[in-house]
């Protein structure tokens, strides 16, 4: 069975001709879906305009008033911020404006490539020297150094977790005590 | 709007907080409506209504004479409630507060007190089942009264979302409330059959 145009005549509530108006009277009398549509929307409506337009708790535009004086405060904080915030922004912006224009800017970039390739030479160059050194030992030594360093990593690793799982399992405790 | 409230709204504009609270006074009523309607809950709706007044204290300067000033605050809390509605995703209904509120009648008699909250609980439970939109929809065409036209310059949607939206939500609580009733019909089934 067509339900349209009769939907639209229940929900959109337009000014029904009365050749209209007889027709969907003829199709409510043999359609249940569609009478059981007009008789839920008529009641919703008794709900909607019989629910009364609520108040506020007494005392809103007091509160209001204490609303105002709290917000113009923290708007004054923020605008202070944000000027602040500019003020600095502007600073930085202009100092590097002047870094750039005065030509100091690329002498400053180039110095500090030179200081990271100068540090990254010294420690290539200290490595070097202690793998010389090292080779210069009997082979047992570096052995050794290796197993005793591997063992104190391995005993650091161990407690480190033992604390950690002692920790977990105290926090766990405490949290069904205060339920308890 | 009267001439007092048209007179305090332009001395408000001025930048005379007391004029402004004067305003608040008048108003307060709808617009803690349409945010409790709204939110569902009459904390969420005491302060989105302190939020919607302060947003039209802030922007008064930008407001636009030509239109209606209780549209123009209604506007800023239906926005204001939509976005903290999208943000939630989940309608709260206190049910408690609902019975409290609803009954604020000057001198209530107490059948009529009791039927309109009862009017007040069952429309708020249909209410929580409608998406955002069509929520502020229907609380600005039953309760407020607006037509089409206002609606779409207080929500800044066009006229056939308005009425496309008026629709859906027209169905959905005819739908909800024939669902209530077959329920309501099949406990009284179930309790005939518990006496027999």
């Amino acid at each position: 069975m067509k339900h349209l145009p009769y939907e639209n005549w229940i929900l959109d509530e337009p000014e029904l001709k009365l050749e209209e108006f007889n027709t969907l009277a003829h199709h409510l009398a043999v359609c249940n879906q569609c009478r059981q549509l007009k008789t839920g929307w008529e009641a919703s409506k008794v709900l909607l305009t019989h629910a009364n337009l609520l108040a506020p708790a007494p005392g809103f535009s007091v509160r209001w008033q204490n609303t105002v004086i709290q917000k113009c405060k923290t708007e004054n904080v923020r605008r202070y911020r944000m000027t602040l915030i500019g003020l600095l922004m502007l600073t930085f912006l202009a100092s590097m404006i002047y870094v750039v224009a005065s030509g100091s800017f690329m002498q400053i970039l180039a110095n500090f490539l030179n200081s990271i390739i100068q540090s990254i030479i010294v420690v290539t160059q200290s490595l070097s020297n202690l793998g010389l050194w090292i080779n210069r030992l009997p082979a047992a030594v570096p052995l050794a150094a290796g197993f005793f360093f591997f063992g104190l990593v391995n005993a650091f690793l161990m407690s480190a977790i033992f604390l950690f799982w002692n920790l977990k399992n105290r926090k766990t405790l405490i949290n069904e005590t205060s339920l308890d | 709007m009267t001439i007092v409230e048209a007179e305090c709204l332009k001395i408000a504009r001025m930048g005379d907080q007391e004029a402004f609270t004067q305003l608040v006074e008048t108003y307060q009523k709808p617009v803690y409506n349409l945010c409790y309607r709204m939110l569902g809950n009459s904390e969420a709706a005491e302060d989105a209504a302190q939020e919607t007044f302060w947003r039209a204290y802030k922007n008064l300067d930008r407001y636009d004479n030509e239109r209606p000033f209780p549209t123009w605050l209604l506007s800023i809390a239906a926005h204001y409630c939509i976005d903290q509605q999208r943000r939630k995703h989940l309608p709260s209904i206190d049910l408690d507060e609902i019975i409290e509120y609803s009954a604020e009648d000057p001198a209530p008699n107490p059948e009529s007190a009791a039927v309109k909250s009862e009017f007040s609980e069952d429309v708020q439970r249909q209410l929580a089942h409608l998406s955002e939109g069509d929520r502020a929809v229907l609380v600005l065409r039953y309760w407020h009264e607006l037509n089409e036209d206002e609606i779409c310059d207080t929500l800044k949607i066009t006229k056939s979302a308005v009425k496309s939206r008026l629709h859906r939500a027209r169905r959905h609580m005819a739908e909800q409330w024939s669902d209530s009733q077959n329920s309501l019909t099949m406990e009284g089934r179930y309790h005939e059959t518990l006496t027999l």
